[in-house]
């Protein structure tokens, strides 16, 4: 040791060491698992009764700006600033033990809407004090939580993805009124592109859903998840006496179907919309059809969730995300050269519905991006997003 | 068939610890079902008769039914249904396959509602002590802790 120390190498290979382990020590926070802090934030946010609604009004542009607003949201800055520490961090393990299978537990993901309703309604005050950057950093920071909160399980990417929509609305509304700024307005499609470096996707889930599938199909687990996910009917009472006098080939071969059932179902997600919606449409009527007469459909019966919703709801979120991105485009062009262009730019992202670019109109004060959603025909509004555009 | 005296040393070994008058009041009511059932019969009464009438086979039968009851009851062995209870309460509502199971009834609305009422905290006195009261054992007089002292 003293030799070391004696020389100027030691001397200097000594002093990194300290210098990294006082580093190291001193920067405890933020830490480098984002999911430490949104547990610290969903454990600490009560949301106060009545003021949920408030919130969302104000966010929707219902009700302006008022004291009640103002303080709620001074009172949870502290909350405020700990969610968008942790949409900076790349990391994010929420500890799931994915062994368990279907079985596995969830986070407290419902706490994340009562926060997205805080830091939506922060950014929105942001974008009413006239500094439009900042609601627009808000809203990606909105994005990185809805990727954080996009674990494996269904339900987490149905939470995500309610996030990321309602995000979508607040990025229309804040576009709609800021002023134009070319500096802004780069960055923030520099920022979408950087996120769809690792999109927002379903297809983990499905993937997971077919692993949690296959754990779950195990003697010692099988009742328990048969108990905890269906109903109580013919179905439920009919499969747990199969479960009750199965031999270990009746497993093996449930596992097969299984297997099969959600490699076509993978498949037709991956397919143009229209072909996927009438091929998920049939697969989600297959394993209660086959139940009957082939007892190797028994445990798929019982687990496949119903895709068809599932599906739409990913591909409509695909459409909004594309639009918004198109407008941010749009809203370039415009500030470059004084006027809406007469087409989108070159290389906008299409409507998923069609396979189509998106229905793009043009007007004095406004543009509309629209897809072609069958959907929900009685809601226009449901199939389109409406620009403002300043003089 | 054990003997008698088998039977008795058995009895008198058994490790049980059940409240007498518990006992008693038990013992009473078996008593009473089985002379009940007994006179309801008469081909029964004949057979079984002759055995309640002897001492010993009285005093066993009585030991016996103790035992079973005593048994049962310290060991909680109740008569179990083979089906699981299905979950409606506690953290059994936040696996991934019940919540799913509540998103096909009402969406992502159910799905929030169970994660509430997963996670919503009893009402009431908690039945843990308290943080003070698990202070005030560390050290071990109530004055010391004062509750303010930290």
């Amino acid at each position: 040791m003293k030799a070391i120390i004696g020389n100027r190498f030691g001397k200097t290979l000594l002093f990194a060491v300290m210098v990294t382990w006082f580093a190291s020590s001193a920067r405890a926070y933020p830490p480098d698992n984002a999911a430490v802090l949104y547990y610290r934030a969903f454990m600490l946010y009560e949301a106060e009764d009545g003021i949920k609604s408030t919130l969302d009004d104000y966010r929707q542009g219902r009700i302006g700006q008022n004291e009640e607003i103002e303080r709620y949201l001074a009172k949870n800055a502290p909350i405020i600033k700990m969610v968008l520490d942790a949409t900076h961090i790349d990391h994010c393990d929420w500890g799931l033990d994915y062994s368990q299978g279907t079985e596995v537990l969830l986070p407290p993901h419902h706490k994340a809407r009562e926060i997205f309703f805080l830091i939506a309604a922060e950014a929105t005050r942001q974008a009413d004090i006239g500094h439009p950057r900042q609601a627009l950093e808000d809203c990606v920071c909105m994005y990185r939580m809805a990727n954080h909160l996009n674990e494996r399980p269904l339900i987490c990417y149905l939470v995500a993805t309610a996030i990321t929509a309602a995000t979508n609305k607040c990025v229309v509304r804040f576009l709609s009124e800021m002023p134009p700024d070319v500096e802004t307005l780069t960055w923030l499609r520099d920022e979408l592109a950087a996120l769809d470096q690792q999109p927002f996707s379903v297809y983990p889930a499905l993937d997971w859903k077919r692993e949690a599938g296959v754990i779950s199909m195990a003697p010692e687990r099988i009742e328990g998840v048969v108990q905890a996910g269906l109903d109580e009917g013919d179905l439920k009472k009919r499969a747990l006496e199969r479960i009750r006098t199965a031999d270990p080939q009746f497993y093996a071969r449930n596992i097969v179907y299984w297997n099969s059932f959600l490699s076509r179902v993978q498949a037709a997600f991956h397919k143009p919309y229209e072909a996927a919606r009438v091929e998920i449409q049939e697969l989600d009527k297959q394993p209660a059809k086959d139940f009957d007469r082939n007892p190797d459909a028994t445990l798929t019966a019982c687990l496949a969730p119903t895709f068809l919703p599932i599906h739409f709801l990913s591909v409509r979120l695909q459409a909004q995300s594309n639009a918004v991105r198109a407008a941010v485009g749009v809203y370039l062009s415009q500030t470059q050269t004084g006027r809406l262009p007469e087409t989108l730019p070159a290389g906008s992202l299409g409507d998923p519905f069609s396979g189509k670019p998106l229905q793009y109109e043009k007007a004095d004060d406004h543009f509309v991006l629209r897809w072609q959603e069958k959907e929900n025909p009685q809601k226009a509004g449901a199939r389109q997003y409406e620009f403002k555009v300043r003089p | 068939m054990r003997s008698m005296r088998n039977v008795k040393r058995d009895v008198a070994r058994a490790p049980v610890r059940v409240g007498r008058k518990a006992d008693d009041a038990m013992l009473e009511h078996l008593l009473r079902e089985l002379s009940a059932a007994g006179e309801s019969s008469a081909v029964r009464r004949t057979q079984a008769g002759p055995h309640l009438m002897r001492p010993m086979a009285y005093v066993a039968s009585v030991a016996i039914i103790t035992v079973v009851v005593a048994w049962l009851l310290s060991a909680g062995r109740a008569p179990q249904s083979h089906e699981p209870a299905p979950v409606t309460s506690g953290i059994g509502l936040l696996t991934e396959i019940s919540l799913e199971r509540a998103f096909r009834h009402g969406g992502i609305q159910a799905v929030e509602s169970q994660f509430r009422r997963a996670l919503a905290a009893p009402a009431g006195k908690p039945t843990t002590p308290s943080f003070e009261e698990l202070l005030t054992e560390l050290a071990g007089n109530e004055k010391d802790i004062g509750g303010t002292s930290l």
